[in-house]
């Protein structure tokens, strides 16, 4: 779906990307993780042609993006940042029917699909169509940004540092609501962040980025497994262990033996790292696990969990 | 800051001054002056002894203002308290009256005997914009208060009430040249503003993209305010001359040392910096975000400029040229020394030969342009950028 090579940029006498080969699946959500400098953003940015690379070539559904008209590239495509960017004189509405119009959608088709993109972030059309950007919170701007990305229903996403803005506790919640959309609507994802924790809940596959050149390109698994070199193992922290247990949730190690003593139940979405943490905490080594209609499930043993993560763990 | 801080003053120390002015002006200073021709100094008229009825009507307002000025301040602030505004013209239309009064019986029926407006009245007007500016209230209310009063004196200065104010009489012996110097005092403040914005929007836009070229601009457009205009005008004048010399089809077009090119030329530069300065930072000012998501989003440069610059610039804009309108209006007046007409040739006449109400006749119409163009372009750039 896309993909570059050999692609080069500079900056006068700086290189901000150096020979990058990179090629993304359809439908994946690729995280672009680097330190701040590290060329992410402008990798993210040759996509949709807010940039052209210096050397090297990029492709979108196998065409070279140099082949497309810019804007008519772009209105393909959708596009998330980081101060959201909303048109502060435009009503939320508007805003997110900015594709759509300059696609020369007719009304009522924009007006039916600019209440579908709003459900699906979570917003109320009624509540929030006729307000202004000003009259948002963080996080509802934020949705919004999303839902206009969304609005002409574009098979890719570029969103750079998208959630940054947003409070730590209002970035988790979008964090999961958006993986929720992802995971219903499957598109093609270029997600640019420099925050580990959120490279690792949202990334599919996960590029790490030093200095303009590729380090490591694996599945967020593979890149705390085996992390490819002393960069990346220092950026992704001493607790790798732990980040990985975060994407497991507790269901994946559940037993259905009925364990016989009472014990503390936990929802079976719960990823492992939340669940080690109760044991530690509660110095029991056993939890019941229930569903979203709180039958019990299944049963999570201490010792599997550590089984697991020594397991896997890296040599 | 502590609570007691935040709450309202027990008595309100505007009004409250306001209203013991007010009536300390009724009382001891005169409101008119009466001579029985141009050039005898006048005499000074109280306004209970002029008009007993607007004396008492005067009196009463501002006693009414005290009043409330010392009402609790829930009172004070409650929804019925808003039209209180009414009052607020009153002391003004109770000046007016009185002077129609005094005039018509004093100078009615002599021709050369006149009644002037003195410090009373003056100081009454200033009391009433203050009291306007103090006491809160809805847009409605004060609109239906402004309104009411506006046409009030209309109507009285329709039917012939304000005949025999000297003001009146200044301006009928004037007859079609008030018309003529009124419409060249606009012909100049607008022709100047537009050329200004014209020439402020280009500046502006210049030094966004060519940040090189701002120190140059602006040096020299900050550096033009500070020359006096009086000055400039003259400065213009050699040059201006010796092109028209030069190239006699410039006469033709008007072009020539003294008249309305030099200072149009001179008032337009004034009227450029405040819209170029403006325009500039609100371009420099406008969210990269905003127009990296446009763009990324798939406008093109001029769906850009049209849908998202010039919509958030524009509020900005139109404050520079109000601020251009208010400041050329002043200006212009000073162009009539070099011979471009204007409202300023009263007032230049009038000093010249002390005859005040000649200077009120090029002052009055002067301020009313000044804050009628503050007040309709302030409503519009305001307006606009409320949601901004």
């Amino acid at each position: 779906m896309i993909r570059f090579e050999g692609v080069t940029r500079r900056y006068g006498p700086t290189t901000a990307l150096a020979n990058v080969d990179l090629a993304l699946a359809d439908h994946e959500l690729v995280v672009l993780l680097g330190p701040s400098g590290s060329g992410k953003s402008t990798l993210l940015r040759l996509v949709n042609r807010l940039l052209d690379p210096t050397e090297g070539r990029v492709f979108v559904e196998g065409r070279d993006v140099r082949s497309y008209r810019p804007e008519a590239l772009r209105r393909t495509i959708g596009y998330v940042i980081q101060n959201v960017g909303l048109f502060p004189h435009w009503r939320v509405a508007d805003n997110v029917a900015t594709v759509p119009r300059l696609l020369g959608w007719d009304k009522q088709r924009i007006a039916r699909r600019v209440g579908e993109v709003l459900d699906l972030v979570g917003l109320h059309a009624s509540t929030y169509a006729r307000r202004f950007p000003h009259e948002l919170s963080g996080g509802e701007a934020q949705r919004v940004g999303v839902a206009r990305a969304l609005a002409s229903d574009p098979p890719i996403l570029l969103m750079d540092e998208a959630f940054s803005a947003v409070d730590p506790v209002g970035r988790q919640r979008i964090q999961a609501e958006f993986l929720e959309i992802q995971r219903r609507l499957k598109k093609t994802v270029v997600f640019v962040t420099h925050d580990v924790d959120e490279a690792i809940r949202m990334g599919d596959r996960i590029a790490v980025l030093r200095a303009g050149r590729l380090v490591q390109f694996d599945t967020t698994e593979t890149l705390l497994e085996r992390p490819a070199d002393a960069f990346v193992e220092d950026f992704l922290g001493r607790d790798r262990t732990l980040k990985r247990l975060s994407r497991v949730p507790a269901s994946a190690l559940a037993r259905t033996v009925p364990q016989p003593d009472t014990c503390d139940v936990l929802p079976e979405t719960t990823d492992l790292r939340l669940v080690l943490s109760h044991f530690l905490k509660e110095g029991t080594d056993v939890v019941a696990l229930r569903n979203g209609s709180d039958k019990i499930t299944g049963w999570l043993h201490r010792r599997d969990l550590e089984a697991w993560a020594r397991s896997e763990a890296p040599p | 800051m502590t609570e007691d801080d935040l709450r309202p003053a027990r008595i309100d120390p505007v009004l409250g001054i306001l209203s013991l002015a007010g009536i300390a002006s009724a009382l001891f200073v005169p409101f008119y002056q009466f001579a029985a021709n141009r050039i005898v100094a006048g005499t000074d008229l109280a306004l209970l002894a002029s008009s007993p009825p607007a004396f008492t009507l005067l009196l009463a307002t501002w006693a009414a203002v005290g009043v409330f000025a010392c009402l609790p301040p829930a009172a004070r602030t409650s929804v019925p308290a808003q039209w209180v505004w009414l009052l607020v013209p009153v002391p003004v239309l109770a000046a007016c009256w009185g002077a129609a009064q005094v005039s018509s019986t004093l100078a009615g029926s002599d021709p050369v005997a006149r009644v002037t407006l003195s410090t009373g009245v003056w100081v009454t007007v200033l009391g009433t914009a203050v009291a306007g500016i103090s006491l809160r209230s809805v847009a409605v209310v004060r609109t239906l208060a402004a309104v009411g009063a506006l046409a009030a004196l209309a109507a009285a200065a329709g039917a012939g009430a304000f005949d025999a104010l000297s003001l009146a009489r200044e301006a009928r012996n004037l007859g079609p040249a008030f018309g003529a110097e009124f419409t060249q005092h606009l012909v100049l403040t607008g022709g100047a503003v537009g050329t200004g914005t014209g020439l402020g929007l280009a500046l502006g836009v210049a030094g966004h993209r060519w940040p090189s070229w701002r120190l140059g601009g602006f040096l020299s457009l900050n550096f033009l305010q500070t020359i006096p205009s009086l000055a400039l005008f003259g400065l213009l004048i050699l040059p201006l001359a010796w092109l028209s010399t030069q190239f006699p089809w410039l006469r033709d077009w008007g072009i020539k040392g003294i008249g309305a090119t030099p200072a149009l030329i001179a008032l337009s530069l004034y009227a450029a910096l405040p819209v170029a300065r403006n325009t500039l930072t609100t371009l420099d000012q406008m969210p990269q975000a905003v127009l990296d998501a446009g763009r990324g989003m798939g406008m093109s440069g001029p769906q850009l400029g049209w849908l998202v610059v010039v919509p958030l610039a524009w509020p900005a804009v139109l404050e520079g040229v109000r601020i251009a309108t208010v400041q050329t209006v002043g200006n212009a007046v000073v162009a009539a020394l070099i011979g471009a007409g204007g409202l300023g040739v009263f007032i230049f006449q009038g000093l010249g030969q002390t005859a005040m109400d000649l200077v009120l006749l090029g002052t009055l119409p002067v301020v009313a342009l000044a804050l009628a163009a503050d007040f309709v372009l302030g409503a519009a750039s305001g307006g606009r950028r409320a949601h901004l």
